[in-house]
């Protein structure tokens, strides 16, 4: 996260301090996360307020904040929240989920050590940002080959279009030979190439026929699914360097039209082009939607979401911080609209303006330069304290203001704005069944061999590179073995605990 | 040498040798050229592909670039203050050590090295180590890369093998004419050895400049960062920006000419032409610098 | 020391005398060595308490010294953990091949250029072998990864242009050990050829002339004259390789390391590196770290012992 060079005089810092009497400094890191958080509590050394994710579970980050919470080196919260304002209400159900809640939360005896930083809000679907994922092409290939890429739906039809389009010989703006299909940094995301074989649901869990539940790695649609990605790599389809890329490398590919398709959000997909000037200059090979594909059962692809965050960024307090209130203080009030407009638009006639619906809008000179694709206003903005210190417990902007980020409005991608629609947001109701297996006694040794670390991933990927259909088959089945034979068998009994404990509830969603 | 006709066999291999010897020097030098020659070019115009030998489109905006970027700036200034630093001080504490254990009279000296070996065998990992340079107030400072590598093992068997040669007479004169150990040290044993000096102070160097795990790892203030690790992140970075979660703002960069990896190239060649520079000057003591030695069984 | 029991008390007691006068005289050296002794017991000895962690239940709360003991359990964890053999192996045969291919390497480059007679030749291609020990692993990857890329490179574009296939080398699972090994030659053949040409240049010339007057030819000349002239060094040099046989050279395989390649890459360093920082297991991964130091220790000194036997040059 990059923050203003002087964290203490710039301009809106000052506006708060005058107002609150509190400043608060970033400090980012520039190693992963997890990382830092292990070296953190395991030392000792910690700042008074931590910004990190909490996903859910016990994989990653969330594993390490738990550990740490579990020994005490939290303050509880409890007891502090409600005093404030616009922090009262972080834990209301439909802001968070009731899964959330039961599963990563309320699990220490009472005490609530995070405070959720989620994007819903109760009742409000435009809360919810549409990431538009998805896969795109150069739009000049289905022109070229006579393909109407909404017309896409299957895996089968997906690939006869991938095919057809590495045999015509397409070339890159700078007449090199182009590849087929690519990903941004390592990999992300080529499970959308396979959107076809996923059913439409939440968890990795999946319902057989008997109604039994089983995990989605055991069953035969996991293994044709990444079979077809094997495909793809054998085929020279997908992008052999994408597992290991950087977002570097692949913006070349991107940008300069090498990959004639890639999957990932649209937006990340778009800006790749606008930074080497083809958008501009070869409007005719911007890339354009392919399908949406439609999930296994048919229905057509949505962005799945369950009513209230599973997991969300986190921010906490170690037992070190001196000075909870004055740090509580702050949160408030940068969550509260007035904070959140002076640090999302700064100071009213100097960076915005009110709009007739009495909206907040950046000022023209502003907004024509971000218009222009001049990054520098950004960075403007970004020293006089504007864009990066806004905490989000519950997201009103776009109830607010009628854009969810200063500009959003007038700076809209057309195209995108299009695709958002294609792929709606979708909100499903329940209790992920994900979120009720914590309860299996040895979970923690369940989660350690089968979900965390990159054990699937490694087995897959292998498995794409594997020089025949069979052998990669066989991967694939040994990475089954694996989990079935872990630990003498304990997945299969973890799988029986998870079909109790599936009945104990009638919301139960996968 | 000894004026002996050379051999036809012994031509075939001379010529063979040189074209060899010739084609491996291309083999290691080829990359850098290459990386220079894209630090020269335009980075758009590089992604083009073609240019191997000489800049298509010459351009000094990617060093402009670089040298604007106050990080990149500011950390070049770090790697080379901690290197000259680094350097002073392991010569000279480790020249203290190695005379000390070159005299073969000094009881201990045997398990004083053992003592020293030993450290780099075991470890006791990285938390305990982390916490103890926090302790000392290291993470958040300068010192971190100077004082906890001052002494290597490596380097201290190789000026000891070379004090070994210095014959103990000479020490032993010395005394007889009153000289204490630091003079004997300094005024004959220092002298003596400039070539393993040269030698080690390119060692020691080298390994500064380069070393980028340290501030990765125990380097809180970011603002102390050296070069070395400066580079590392941005090569190995997965995302370009970490905006991409964060919301949908597409964020237009201007059209720019260079691109990321012309920076990085810039980048790259200004880290390895200090060295370069300096090592011509260093190159003269090496014929007899490094000795690696024993102690006779 | 050889203290026999016959040594009677009277002698032991010079004896002990002896040594205390030798210490006194050379106190001042003592003082040399003292900031040596202080720094490896502050930032080498001290932290080592940590690798009590390895039979430990790490709470964060209760800190290294404080967190209950539960013995052999991590060693037992991952002695049988599916991993185990795959890593020692990969790291062995790792290190294996940088013996066999690597270790050698410098030592042909500073005989082929100890028999070059151009200096100003011998010191171009000295210089140039040199540059790529000036950069670090990841400036060196990303070399590779443009040179070799399939969409684009240089190889694969003069491999297409000769009617062959483009072949994804960084990737390719068969590719992975001649890639480690040839960037590993690459990198420090010739950094490592400062040592043995020192050393050659110590080798008496006139043996040399004596040998090339009793007839004798180059060949036989390196092989009686050369390699004996070196061997203290090649000795030396060799311990210390063996000694890191099972660092197999970190950077370098974490930054090659491929999905495809995954199986035959992962080494005890950089599985250690994810189950610890990445995962957290501390424990679990100071347990790997312990394992790996006996063993190298272990190495160590017997090769140590061996080569004081066969080649009279030892470390200690």
């Amino acid at each position: 996260m990059k923050t203003a060079s002087d964290q203490y005089n710039n301009e809106i810092a000052t506006a708060i301090r005058d107002k609150i009497g509190v400043t608060i400094e970033f400090e980012g890191i520039m190693m992963s996360e997890t990382e830092k958080l292990n070296l953190m509590f395991a030392s000792g050394d910690m700042p008074d307020i931590v910004n990190a994710p909490y996903w859910g579970g016990d994989t990653g980050e969330t594993a390490v904040i738990k550990k740490a919470e579990r020994e005490g080196r939290l303050l509880p919260l409890e007891e502090e929240l409600p005093k404030y304002e616009n922090l009262k209400s972080v834990y209301d159900i439909g802001r968070v989920s009731q899964a959330y809640l039961d599963q990563d939360i309320d699990i220490f005896e009472g005490h609530r050590y995070v405070i959720p930083m989620t994007l819903g809000v109760p009742g409000d679907p435009n809360s919810y940002t549409n990431w538009c994922y998805g896969v795109f092409v150069r739009g000049d290939v289905p022109e070229a080959l006579g393909i109407d890429p909404t017309t896409i739906k299957t895996s089968e039809d997906l690939y006869n279009f991938m095919v057809a389009a590495r045999d015509y010989g397409f070339k890159d703006i700078n007449g090199n030979d182009c590849l087929v299909a690519t990903t941004f940094h390592e990999g992300w995301d080529y499970s959308g190439y396979g959107m076809n074989f996923a059913e439409k649901k939440v968890t990795s869990y999946t319902q057989l026929d008997d109604g039994t539940y089983t995990y989605d790695a055991l069953t035969d649609a996991w293994v044709e699914r990444n079979l077809f990605y094997w495909r793809m790599v054998n085929e020279n389809l997908l992008d052999k360097e994408c597992f290991k890329c950087n977002d570097n490398q692949a913006n070349e590919k991107v940008g300069n039209g090498t990959a004639l398709f890639a999957s990932a959000q649209y937006s990340v997909v778009i800006n790749a082009t606008k930074m080497t000037g083809m958008y501009d200059a070869n409007p005719e090979m911007r890339y354009v939607p392919v399908g949406p594909l439609n999930y296994a059962d048919g229905s057509s692809l949505v962005q799945l979401e369950t009513s209230g965050a599973t997991g969300s960024g986190v921010i906490f307090f170690p037992t070190t911080c001196q000075n909870l209130d004055a740090a509580l203080t702050w949160l408030d009030y940068v969550n509260s609209e007035e904070g959140m407009r002076l640090c999302s638009y700064g100071i009213e006639g100097v960076t915005y303006h009110f709009n007739e619906n009495n909206q907040p809008r950046l000022n023209d000179d502003i907004l024509e330069r971000k218009i222009a694709g001049d990054t520098s206003v950004d960075d403007e903005l970004r020293e006089m304290g504007i864009g990066y210190m806004a905490q989000v417990t519950g997201d009103h902007r776009y109830t607010w203001w009628g854009e969810k980020a200063p500009g959003d409005e007038a700076n809209k991608d057309p195209d995108l704005a299009a695709y958002e629609k294609l792929r709606p947001v979708e909100i499903v109701e329940g209790y992920p069944l994900s979120a009720l297996v914590n309860g299996y006694e040895n979970y923690e040794t369940v989660s350690q061999f089968a979900f965390q670390g990159t054990t699937m991933n490694d087995y897959c990927q292998r498995a794409y590179f594997a020089d025949t259909e069979e052998e990669a088959r066989q991967i694939l089945k040994d990475y089954q073995d694996y989990l079935t034979t872990q630990e003498n068998g304990m997945f299969l009994d973890f799988l029986e605990y998870a079909n109790e404990v599936a009945k104990t509830r009638d919301d139960v969603i996968i | 040498m000894a004026a002996i006709k050379e051999t036809r066999a012994q031509r075939v291999f001379q010529v063979f040798n040189y074209i060899f010897l010739t084609l491996f020097g291309l083999a290691t030098f080829y990359p850098f050229w290459y990386v220079l020659v894209a630090s020269f070019n335009q980075g758009r115009d590089f992604t083009r592909g073609g240019v191997y030998l000489w800049p298509r489109a010459f351009t000094l905006e990617n060093y402009g670039m670089a040298f604007d970027d106050d990080r990149i700036f500011s950390s070049l200034g770090i790697s080379v203050a901690r290197t000259l630093i680094g350097v002073v001080l392991g010569l000279f504490f480790t020249a203290l050590v190695a005379y000390a254990v070159s005299v073969k009279t000094l009881p201990g000296r045997t398990a004083f090295t053992f003592f020293f070996y030993f450290t780099t065998i075991f470890g006791g990992g990285m938390i305990p180590y982390y916490m103890l340079l926090r302790d000392l107030g290291l993470t958040k400072s300068f010192w971190l890369y100077v004082l906890p590598s001052i002494y290597s093992f490596f380097n201290f068997l190789l000026m000891r093998t070379n004090f070994d040669t210095i014959p103990n007479e000479l020490r032993e004169s010395a005394q007889l004419d009153g000289a204490g150990d630091v003079r004997i040290l300094f005024q004959i044993y220092v002298p003596l050895s400039t070539p393993i000096i040269a030698t080690l102070a390119l060692f020691i160097g080298v390994g500064h400049w380069n070393d980028w795990f340290t501030a990765a790892y125990y380097q809180t203030d970011q603002d102390l960062w050296p070069a070395a690790t400066l580079l590392q992140r941005l090569l190995s970075e997965a995302t370009a920006s970490s905006t991409i979660k964060v919301g949908q703002e597409t964020n237009i960069a201007t059209l720019q000419s260079y691109t990321s990896q012309s920076l990085q190239m810039a980048f790259v060649m200004l880290l390895t032409m200090p060295i370069v520079v300096v090592y011509p000057f260093l190159q003269k003591y090496y014929v007899k610098g490094v000795m690696v030695g024993s102690v006779k069984g | 020391m050889n203290n026999s029991a016959a040594v009677i008390s009277l002698e032991k007691k010079s004896k002990r005398k002896e040594i205390w006068k030798r210490i006194k005289e050379h106190k001042i050296l003592y003082l040399f060595l003292l900031p040596c002794i202080v720094s490896l017991l502050v930032f080498s000895y001290y932290p080592m308490y940590g690798a009590t962690l390895a039979f430990k239940d790490y709470k964060y709360n209760l800190g290294i010294m404080g967190s209950p003991w539960v013995g052999f359990k991590h060693f037992e964890d991952f002695i049988t953990s599916p991993e185990f053999w795959t890593v020692t192996r990969n790291t062995i045969v790792i290190s294996g091949l940088k013996i066999i291919f690597g270790f050698p390497a410098p030592i042909i480059l500073a005989l082929l250029l100890n028999e070059v007679k151009c200096t100003k030749f011998k010191r171009a291609v000295q210089t140039m072998s040199y540059l790529p020990n000036f950069v670090s692993w990841v400036v060196v990857v990303t070399l590779m990864t443009v040179v070799f890329t399939p969409y684009g490179g240089i190889v694969n574009d003069i491999r297409k242009s000769m009617g062959l296939e483009a072949i994804f080398f960084m990737g390719e699972k068969n590719y992975f050990y001649p890639m480690v090994v040839l960037s590993d030659i690459w990198k420090n053949a010739g950094w490592g050829s400062i040592v043995y040409l020192s050393a050659l240049s110590g080798v008496s010339q006139e043996l040399y002339e004596a040998a090339i007057i009793d007839g004798a030819g180059r060949l036989k000349c390196t092989w009686h004259i050369t390699l004996p002239g070196i061997k203290g060094t090649i000795g030396i040099m060799f311990i210390f390789a063996v000694g890191g046989i099972l660092n197999a050279g970190f950077d370098q395989i974490l930054l090659l390391q491929q999905p495809a390649n995954n199986e035959i890459s992962e080494i005890l360093d950089t599985f250690t590196l994810k189950t610890g920082l990445n995962y957290g297991r501390f424990e679990y991964a100071t347990a790997i770290g312990l394992f790996k130091s006996v063993f190298a220790l272990v190495l160590m000194s017997l090769t140590n012992f061996i080569s004081q036997k066969f080649m009279e040059v030892g470390i200690w």
